[in-house]
């Protein structure tokens, strides 16, 4: 059994990489298992706890720790998926059990599914489910327009082939069905094009529009190769690469950068959007149950642009607040944690998060 | 018809036979032997040989390119290349693919196929279309040249700002990359003028406006793109190359600057770049369609205005490449609108192809073939293009993987399978000889089969979460499978090309031979021989109709009076095509090839010191008046 993390794979070369924090991402692999192996027994212990409803914890069940803890951020959808089928008869609209729906029916189209940490086809936040849902809609539409493209295509070099050596026409008298057929196809193009940028337009103000302002504004600085988390407010703290946020509440995130342009993007949770120097960019997500999402910058910023991930852990709001607290006294700020590396790295792992809950 | 004018002392094609008017003909259009005769040419088909040969060979490098970056994400975790490396690589595909292939490409089919398709003996300006060639050939050789003593751009073909400013990007590698693109827009912009004159006064006589191929319509379009499109990304890439080199301040905010300046203005050349490498697929694609099905094309002023359509779009959905910026809602939503209004055209496109299959007799010839690839490929392209043209679908798909699938289905598709399709359908006009049909059919298994291994499993990467530009990826993300399968698709797809360039030379040297019309087609490059004379056509045909060879049969209608024993061609009128005057076409020179170099020199020195621009200038200057000194003519009145 072996955990491991992205960034134990790195390879940084002479890449800049501020001192402290470096140290906060060794991360003992034997340390990960313990914390991982007291999380099992803790579930075991407390079957009420948001997270040991999620038998894929359990280390020793699966491959890889990893898979594991992918896996126990998904199998919710497993159990999700008849209550959103039945959710579709018995509620109007549902956009997140029609997202689920959907993905589900889609995942087992294709083949390899739409499980996945970090997958836009695996939302578990009220806007991913919106964008999933509309994405699903598009490639039903946009699908059947190919087929019947290509059914056309299809009649069109079957409907006569003893045709070798003829003579070329060059004044074929234009047949009146191939006109009425291709002022059809022209016309529903029109219309289907103008339904899809309708949804689009409809999706848009949403998913994009900021309502009510949000409980929670985290700012993310977007540094060479690594994000800088503030919690604003009297008692602000600091992490790194790794947002903490209480379930079902709105957290508006705040993006800016220190260095060159960056893209913040947690699948699951939310589209994508640029850190661009000079500008401020606001986002919010809402995760709707616990779990590790996984995002990482989607622009293009430098040699080790793809180890630049970032975890988003949704917390029970009651564990979030101890957390926050716990973040905010003044005895554990952030580089005097780094010094003690060992703990530090425990505590700002991803998987600390699981093994917390268990003291 | 002809010109009026006769003067009694000179030698006019109206004088002499057919075989003696060809023999006096070729040595007058001819171009020297030796090095300073094959520097010197100004023969439109020799460049056009040159540039597609060149494209071809970069081609071929960007692939390799591909192929490695496809052999170190095959697994996860991969330590083939490291991450320096990897950046380079894919920096390098792209800046090869779009800017020393892709646009290239088209302009190297357009450089030979368009003076033949309107009837005329060269190109307008055919000393620039030669110094055009080389400005090209020296920026390639200077980016891949940098690339091989190690000065590498390393930062994507868009380089991005603050990334490719000089305070994270030391190094000579975002000048070269900015200055190459310098010199292949000088290359597109002068070929772009060539083709806009060419067509709209040296069609042959009676070519009216409506009678024009298909194909030449479409490259019109093409080159008004080019000219509209290019100057921006020039302003671009100078203004990157002055930000580096002397310290302007286009791009920093704590100046006042923005970041977004430098992609407003890529971008505005960006979408329209699309356009410009795809267009001349399409232009292939309709003469491909027409000759094979045995009929013109559907719709045939639709198809006119769908283009002028799409060339006008093309300049308004540059946003869509920044939809996920933080702009404004409102205008987000209007490039949404317009970008997938240009689906309208496009459409409009393939129902009329699809129409003429339909009413047609579809021949199914390796050329051919390959257009039905494009068709499964390229819709599919357009398709995806749609759900990225939704800001909010894009925010999840945008710079994954889904968009690398989404562009290479579009360009692929749209242009190199109908440029496999040209390649094979155009080389008995350029060699006289036919390609192998068996090969060709197993090239077409090989590269449809590779490509969609290759490039469909990428959507689903991409919504799985994969972003692009990463030089590896975690196991525990669950991306290995689709992309092992990806990369064993690439190098299918890889093959099929090694079997295209073999079918080439095998068939250069012992194909079978071709015959003027070897596929039965309407338009005037086939009207003459197979290759074609220097000078091509020894009588400049006058034109009846829009598909000539069909309607005309054997009773092929010519023009007379031009003089034998020197380089005259006839300018007609702009819509009707009526003969106005003859005008005397330049002879081949060495000063282009001069002055290509000169430039090269200039450009290259500036990446080092802006005072090469200021001695580099005058010595341009000098060549130029070389080039352009008057010579005594006798009045032709």
């Amino acid at each position: 059994m072996q955990f491991r993390w992205p960034h134990e794979t790195w390879n940084f070369g002479t890449a800049a990489w501020p001192g402290p924090l470096s140290q906060l991402w060794r991360v003992d692999a034997a340390e990960q298992k313990n914390a991982a192996d007291q999380a099992e027994g803790e579930e075991r212990r407390n079957e009420e706890s948001g997270f040991a409803k999620n038998p894929g914890i359990a280390v020793q069940t699966h491959g890889s720790a990893s898979s594991a803890l992918y896996e126990a951020l998904n199998t919710e959808r497993d159990r999700r998926v008849p209550d959103a089928v039945f959710s579709l008869f018995r509620r109007a609209p549902n956009w997140r059990a029609l997202a689920s729906f959907m993905a589900a029916a889609g995942g087992s189209a294709l083949a390899s599914g739409c499980a996945g940490v970090q997958s836009a086809l695996d939302p578990h936040g009220e806007r991913a489910d919106a964008l999933a849902v509309l994405f699903w809609i598009f490639t039903a539409v946009l699908g059947l327009v190919w087929l019947v493209t290509m059914a056309g295509l299809f009649f069109a070099l079957t409907r006569r082939r003893d045709s070798r050596g003829e003579q070329a026409e060059a004044h074929p008298a234009v047949k009146r069905p191939v006109r009425i057929a291709f002022a059809a196809m022209l016309t529903s193009t029109f219309i289907i094009l103008s339904g899809l940028a309708v949804l689009s337009f409809d999706g848009q103000r949403a998913g994009f529009g900021h309502g009510v302002g949000a409980a929670i504004t985290i700012s993310v600085i977007g540094h060479q190769w690594w994000w800088q988390v503030r919690y604003e407010g009297n008692n602000g703290f600091e992490t790194a690469n790794e947002i903490r946020i209480p379930v079902g509440s709105a957290v508006d995130i705040k993006l800016t950068t220190g260095d060159v342009i960056h893209s913040f993007w947690i699948p699951s949770l939310a589209g994508k959007l640029d850190l661009i120097p000079g500008k401020s960019n606001e986002l919010r997500i809402q995760a709707d149950k616990p779990g590790v999402y996984r995002g990482q910058c989607a622009e293009f910023c430098g040699q080790q642009h793809a180890h630049m991930a970032i975890f988003v852990v949704a917390l029970e709001p009651g564990e979030f607040e101890r957390w926050r607290a716990k973040q905010a006294a003044p005895a554990m700020p952030m580089a005097h944690l780094a010094k003690q590396n060992a703990f530090a790295s425990a505590a700002s792992s991803p998987f600390a998060a699981l093994s917390e809950r268990s003291q | 018809m002809s010109p009026a004018v006769e003067e009694r002392h000179e030698t006019r094609d109206t004088d002499l036979g057919d075989e003696e008017l060809r023999v006096r003909l070729s040595k007058t259009w001819g171009s020297a032997r030796g090095l300073i005769g094959i520097l010197s040419t100004v023969d439109h088909k020799i460049i056009g040989i040159r540039y597609a040969v060149t494209a071809f060979v970069f081609l071929l490098a960007g692939g390799i390119m591909a192929i490695i970056m496809r052999l170190q994400l095959a697994r996860p975790d991969s330590h083939l290349v490291d991450a320096e490396l990897y950046n380079q690589l894919f920096t390098m595909h792209g800046t090869t693919m779009m800017f020393l292939f892709g646009v290239p490409v088209g302009e190297a089919f357009a450089v030979y196929l368009v003076p033949l398709m309107v009837g005329t003996r060269n190109i307008a300006f055919p000393r620039l279309n030669a110094f055009s060639y080389y400005v090209y050939l020296f920026g390639g050789l200077m980016l891949w040249g940098g690339f091989a003593l190690s000065i590498r751009p390393d930062v994507g073909w868009f380089s991005y700002v603050p990334l490719a400013n000089l305070n994270f990007t030391p190094g000579k590698g975002p000048d070269y990359w900015a200055q190459m693109i310098t010199f292949t827009e000088v290359a597109a912009l002068a070929v772009s003028v060539e083709i806009v004159v060419t067509v709209l006064k040296q069609r042959a006589p009676g070519m009216t406006l409506d009678r024009i191929p298909l194909f030449v319509w479409t490259l019109l379009v093409h080159s008004f793109i080019i000219i509209f499109a290019m100057p921006a990304i020039m302003l671009a890439s100078s203004m990157l190359i002055m930000e580096r080199l002397v310290g302007t301040q286009f791009f920093n905010p704590d100046a006042g600057g923005d970041p977004l300046l430098w992609q407003h203005l890529f971008w505005f050349f960006g979408h329209p770049e699309v356009y410009i490498i795809f267009l001349p697929g399409t232009a292939f694609v309709s003469a491909i369609v027409a000759t094979f099905s045995r009929r013109p094309v559907f719709g045939y002023l639709p198809m006119v205005l769908s283009l002028i359509a799409i060339g006008f779009l093309s300049f308004g959905l540059w946003v869509h490449h920044m939809f996920v910026t933080g702009l404004p809602e409102i205008g987000a939503a209007f490039f949404t609108a317009s970008s997938m209004a240009i689906a309208i055209p496009n459409g409009v496109q393939i129902f009329c192809w699809i129409a003429t299959l339909w009413d047609g007799k579809p021949v199914l010839k390796t050329p051919l073939i390959f257009v039905l690839g494009f068709f499964f490929i390229f819709v599919a392209g357009g398709l995806s293009g749609v759900m990225l043209a939704s800001v909010p679908i894009d925010t999840q798909v945008h710079d994954t993987y889904f968009v690398v699938a989404h562009f290479h289905y579009v360009l692929i598709g749209g242009t190199v399978f109908p440029l496999v399709a040209a390649v094979y359908y155009w080389f008995p006009k350029v060699t006289g000889r036919l390609m192998d049909e068996r090969l060709g059919k197993w090239q077409f298994f090989l590269a449809f089969t590779g490509f969609n291994i290759t490039f469909f499993p990428m959507h689903l990467l991409g919504l799985h979460g994969m972003p692009r530009r990463v030089y590896t990826y975690p196991a525990e993300t669950g991306w290995g499978g689709l992309n092992l399968l990806a990369s064993a698709g690439a190098l299918l797809f890889f093959a099929s090309f090694l079997l295209m360039l073999y079918n080439m030379i095998a068939s250069a040297r012992s194909g079978a031979l071709a015959g003027d019309n070897p596929w039965g087609a309407d338009t005037l490059e086939w009207a003459t021989s197979s290759p074609p004379q220097p000078q091509n056509f020894d009588r400049i045909p006058c034109v009846t109709s829009g598909s000539p060879l069909w309607d005309q049969g054997d009773h092929k209608a010519v023009v007379g009076g031009l003089k034998v024993d020197e380089r005259e061609l006839v300018v007609t009128s702009l819509t009707e095509a009526r003969p106005d005057i003859r005008e005397e076409s330049p002879a081949p020179s060495i000063w282009p090839f001069l002055a290509a170099f000169a430039t090269a020199a200039a450009f290259i020195g500036s990446i080092y010191t802006p005072w090469a621009v200021t001695w580099g200038s005058p010595v341009v200057a000098i060549l130029l008046v070389a080039w352009f000194w008057p010579k005594t003519i006798e009045e032709n009145v």
